[in-house]
């Protein structure tokens, strides 16, 4: 449209003020001249018969009114004070490369734990990076780890070190298979976990420490491919039986002989090589990178554990993690489907169960206790649907089936068809960069409620 | 209470017990027989106010829950504007000073705005001294003095052009409107026309990294916003609610301000969000220089974010939700996703200084300010016809010449902004128009010894809204007991006029008559207009005392 069309619509709009009398209130005075400037509350038949109600909230108003006072008193100290400019100031440098991040995990079946997490990411000018994490809920559950890497020093090749100490006094194991979960068989003799016809939920501990050296290689920007070394300490055990949780340990369920790796400290390690393809991305502009809205990201492994001591635990590991991102509508209705297996490959009775493949807990077959599935390999489909509620906050339904197998000729039709699956739904709370917080409920065909709460700062929206 | 006092209280009940059973019968609402008050003494001197702060999160707290909460809570009902005179419009004050609706401003004076034409030039080659740097606010900036005056030199950082522009445009149009807003400039400066005061801490250095993101041109000037430091001195800005206990002149309740509810349909048709107390200031003026009395002038302030610009920001939803919206927040969730939001499919026009602004989606009906904020929440019909038939006066000259003042260097950008703001203009008008009757500017022509003609002027047809060949009127004419004399029917003329001669007159109380008028639209429901007539005093003619829109 030119500039003259434009100027020509301006004929509609024209007409003259009217002339009108001048005359002044007095001093202070409104310009009140009828009863409806005078009495403005009531002044229609419906509200005459708004008095009820209205009687009946003012208690609610007035308690509204006394706890936002003391919300805005809170605000006006920590305003003058800069408290949340101090705490800022204490927690994050300015340029914001380091910062010291609150942290809170819960998952059903565990102790809720809180903790911190400590990120630089540029230690010395070349975007060298150290994270810390540690989360805690009591001495019985603790997790401890650092991570660093090089950054661009070594321009295209990365240097990856990472140290972890855990401890977990309440692990499950419920057998192998997919079996129906039983109560108990407590007062039963133990039988062998390989038998794979019933599973009853056991708990052990683990307590470990690990040190890994890694090397990895962006060969095209969305090649990647990576190695990494590591030794490991562990030590599978489990507590007497005055304790007096209805769990039963282990070893009351299942014969010792068959929880390889039970009641052995053993040290270990484990070498791994890794190809990952990732050309994720928002379709949108103002679509935060943290919903990625098309692409895929492809994760293969495979690498080789050997036992450093006389115990057993020398076998490999082979797996493979694919997720495709569609989007279905404006670049944040995002359908997410994934297939992940993973396969531990030699003696299964050289492996030590807790180092085999596993399904349940809040990320791997959502809807089932963690630990709840566990054989030589593990097979997992997921569709996730996820959509926007607000700026910074989405929603997610998800359906995942999966399975746990001893052999690949499980996995025919029948095998397939006897999936467990899990469904929910979660919300997410995230800035530009990574994910804040999340709320997780699910469920499956077998029953239960699994809740899971996370509070965190990642640099990817990220889930194993 | 007086006894004329319960009497009127008596007849606004009944007033509302017939407004309730229909539109078309006559009130027992009586107006005084005297001219309409055209402006309101609130400059009364008194001495200065404290300074008013309030911080950004009780302001928050405020907007996000409290103020909320608390009007839901309260089931408000209807609540005319209080700051209104008898015909329903908005005296002068020191909040409201009616500009455009009163005479045709001419381009010239829009593009020069509030200062003057000479202010620009002045500035463009002034010297200016850096005081410090700026403190309020998220832009970056500097406090700065020159030869006419004190200024607040701002610069464009989320995109060029785009915040001095959209402040320019907005702050020439509201002034234009009517409300008090500093005088703000766009000007390019040369990096030696700033020299630093040796008391400002700050280094050339420091000087060079704020301007740094801000456009220049060919020359190498740049671009800057400077805005005036206003006249008096700073008291903080004006609760959104309530009055300020400080001051014996503020005497409405600021929720009840047709001057701050109808801000809400200027700031739809603009784009301006960013709506909170701190982009308001009231400042105390005294009588003299030395004078210890003065009074309080409200002004509103810093239009950067508006006409989409802060929609560059990120922020999609900008103009159609706010922050949070628990409502949109829950029925998203349990849509899953399959409601398409209004704003999802708006492109940012590539052109140099736009914003997130055009008007296919916009929906006046639909706009919020990035918080709520108190005075909208009781915004209604009659504050939004008031505020639409300010917009509507705007020509498209006008407009391109405040978008001139926003020297937006791409001709292409100018024609977008103006094409913009037109199909805006109109949906903002039609909003406004479509609530009540629209019927305006009635004339009166009669004396006591014969019978009267009434005008009025309809702006839905004035503005091509309505087509007057489908436009009915039925007009009743009533005396002061409420019985009818006369009726009569009418038809608009093309420019909107609505005339009917030979008005039989009431006989009592200075032949207080009342003209009901019923407008039947083409389509939607009849709209209703009261009209107050009665002999002025000593003059022996006929004058309109009020005006009852239903």
């Amino acid at each position: 449209m030119s500039l003259r069309t434009l100027l020509a619509l301006g004929l509609a709009f024209a007409w003259a003020a009217p002339a009108t009398a001048q005359q002044q209130t007095k001093p202070g005075e409104t310009p009140c001249e009828t009863p409806r400037c005078v009495e403005q509350e009531d002044d229609s038949t419906s509200d005459a018969l708004l008095w009820v109600p209205r009687a009946m909230l003012r208690l609610p108003r007035l308690a509204l009114d006394a706890s936002m006072r003391l919300l805005v008193l809170a605000a006006g100290v920590e305003e003058e004070h800069h408290i949340a400019e101090e705490v800022s100031d204490l927690l994050f440098n300015d340029a914001r490369t380091f910062g010291v991040i609150p942290t809170a995990f819960y998952e059903t079946g565990f102790k809720p734990s809180v903790g911190v997490r400590v990120i630089h990411r540029d230690l010395a000018g070349r975007r060298e990076g150290l994270r810390l994490r540690a989360l805690f809920a009591g001495l019985e559950q603790q997790h401890y780890e650092a991570q660093a890497h090089s950054g661009s020093r070594l321009g295209a090749l990365k240097l990856h070190a990472s140290a972890a100490y855990n401890r977990f006094d309440d692990l499950r194991f419920y057998g192998l298979g997919n079996a129906d979960a039983v109560d108990t068989l407590r007062g039963h003799p133990p039988r062998s976990a390989y038998e794979r016809s019933f599973a009853v939920r056991t708990r052990y501990r683990r307590e470990e420490a690990r040190g890994s050296v890694g090397l990895s290689r962006q060969v095209t920007a969305r090649l990647a491919l990576g190695g990494t070394l590591q030794l490991r300490r562990r030590d599978l055990s489990v507590g007497d039986l005055q304790d007096r949780d209805s769990t039963p340990w282990a070893d009351v369920i299942f014969k010792p002989e068959s929880l390889t790796g039970l009641s052995e400290a053993s040290t270990d390690a484990y070498g791994e090589a890794v190809l990952g393809w990732d050309d994720r991305r928002a379709t949108r502009e103002d679509v935060p990178l943290a919903l990625a809205s098309t692409g895929l990201r492809v994760a293969l492994w495979g690498g080789a554990q050997a036992a450093l001591d006389d115990s057993r635990g020398s076998f490999a590991r082979v797996g493979g993690d694919v997720r495709r991102y569609i989007d279905l509508a404006q670049g944040n209705r995002v359908l997410v489907l994934r297939l992940r297996s993973a396969w531990a490959i030699g003696r299964l009775r050289a492996m030590p169960f807790s180092d085999l493949p596993s399904l349940g807990g809040s990320q791997l077959l959502r809807g089932y206790p963690s630990g709840r599935f566990t054989d030589r390999g593990s097979v997992l489909a997921t569709v996730e649907y996820r959509y926007p509620v607000q700026d910074n906050l989405a929603s997610y339904l998800f359906i995942d089936a999966g399975r746990v197998v001893d052999t690949l000729s499980d996995l025919g039709p029948s095998g397939l068809g006897a999936a467990r699956v899990g469904f929910g739904g979660g919300l997410d709370l995230f800035s530009t960069g990574g994910l804040m917080l999340r709320l997780q409920l699910a469920s499956s065909i077998d029953g239960g409620l699994y809740f899971n709460f996370l509070l965190d700062a990642s640099d990817e929206y990220e889930r194993t | 209470m007086s006894g004329p006092e319960h009497r009127q209280l008596g007849l606004l009940v009944a007033c509302a017990l017939l407004a309730a059973c229909g539109g078309a019968s006559i009130s027992e609402l009586r107006f005084h027989n005297r001219a309409p008050i055209e402006a309101i003494d609130d400059t009364t001197p008194i001495s200065k106010p404290d300074e008013r702060e309030q911080g950004e999160r009780a302001w928050q707290i405020d907007a996000l829950l409290h103020v909320p909460l608390d009007h839901a809570l309260s089931i408000p009902g209807p609540q005319h504007a209080r700051d209104v005179n008898a015909l329903d419009e908005l005296p002068r004050s020191s909040w409201f000073e009616p500009r455009i609706a009163m005479r045709a401003l001419t381009p010239q004076e829009i593009a020069c705005g509030p200062a003057g034409c000479e202010r620009a030039r002045t500035l463009a080659s002034a010297r200016f001294t850096i005081k410090s740097a700026k403190k309020a606010g998220t832009a970056p900036g500097f406090l700065v003095k020159c030869d006419v005056g004190r200024y607040l030199l701002k610069i464009d950082t989320s995109a060029p052009e785009a915040e001095t522009g959209a402040d320019i445009v907005v702050q020439r149009l509201l002034w234009a409107a009517g409300y008090h807003v500093p005088s703000n400039e766009v000007v390019y400066l040369a990096r030696d026309q700033l020299t630093i005061d040796p008391e400002a801490k700050l280094t050339d250095a420091d000087v060079d990294e704020v301007l740094a993101p801000a456009p220049r041109d060919a020359a190498g000037r740049i671009r800057v916003l400077l805005s005036e430091f206003l006249e008096g001195k700073p008291i903080g800005g004006f609760p959104m609610l309530g009055v300020r206990r400080d001051d014996p002149n503020d005497a409405i309740p600021h929720q009840h301000r047709r001057s701050l509810r109808g801000l809400e349909l200027f700031f739809a048709w603009l784009g301006q969000t960013d709506v909170k107390e701190a982009n308001t200031l009231d400042m105390w003026v005294p009588a003299s220089e030395e004078s210890q009395l003065g009074y309080v002038r409200h002004h509103q302030l810093d239009f950067g974010k508006a006409l989409g610009t802060w929609g560059l920001h990120g922020r999609q939803r900008d103009a159609f939700a706010p922050h949070f919206d628990y409502a949109d927040a829950t029925s998203s969730l349990l849509s899953f996703g399959l409601s398409r939001w209004p704003w999802e499919d708006i492109k940012t026009p590539a052109l140099r200084g736009v914003g997130r602004f055009e008007a296919s989606r916009f929906d006046p009906a639909g706009y919020s300010p990035t918080n709520p904020y108190g005075p909208f929440l009781y915004t209604d019909r009659f504050d939004r016809y008031w505020a639409a038939k300010i917009i509507a006066r705007f020509s498209p000259a006008q407009l391109e010449a405040a978008i001139a003042a926003g020297r937006y260097t791409d001709q292409a950008a100018r024609v977008y902004l103006l094409s913009t703001l037109i199909a805006r203009q109109r949906k903002a008008v039609a909003y406004g128009f479509s609530e009540v009757s629209t019927l305006d500017h009635f004339e009166v022509n009669g004396s006591s010894d014969a019978g009267f003609s009434l005008c009025a002027r309809d702006l839905a047809v004035a503005t091509r809204f309505a087509r007057p060949e489908h436009t009915r009127y039925s007009l009743r004419v009533y005396d002061w007991d409420g019985e009818p004399i006369d009726a009569a029917e009418a038809r608009a003329a093309q420019d909107g006029k609505v005339c009917v001669a030979g008005l039989v007159m009431g006989s009592t109380r200075d032949h207080y008559t009342m003209v009901a008028y019923e407008t039947v639209p083409e389509r939607g429901p009849p709209a209703h207009i009261v009209v107050h007539l009665a002999l002025g005093p000593g003059s022996g003619r006929m004058r309109v005392i009020g005006i009852e829109r239903r």
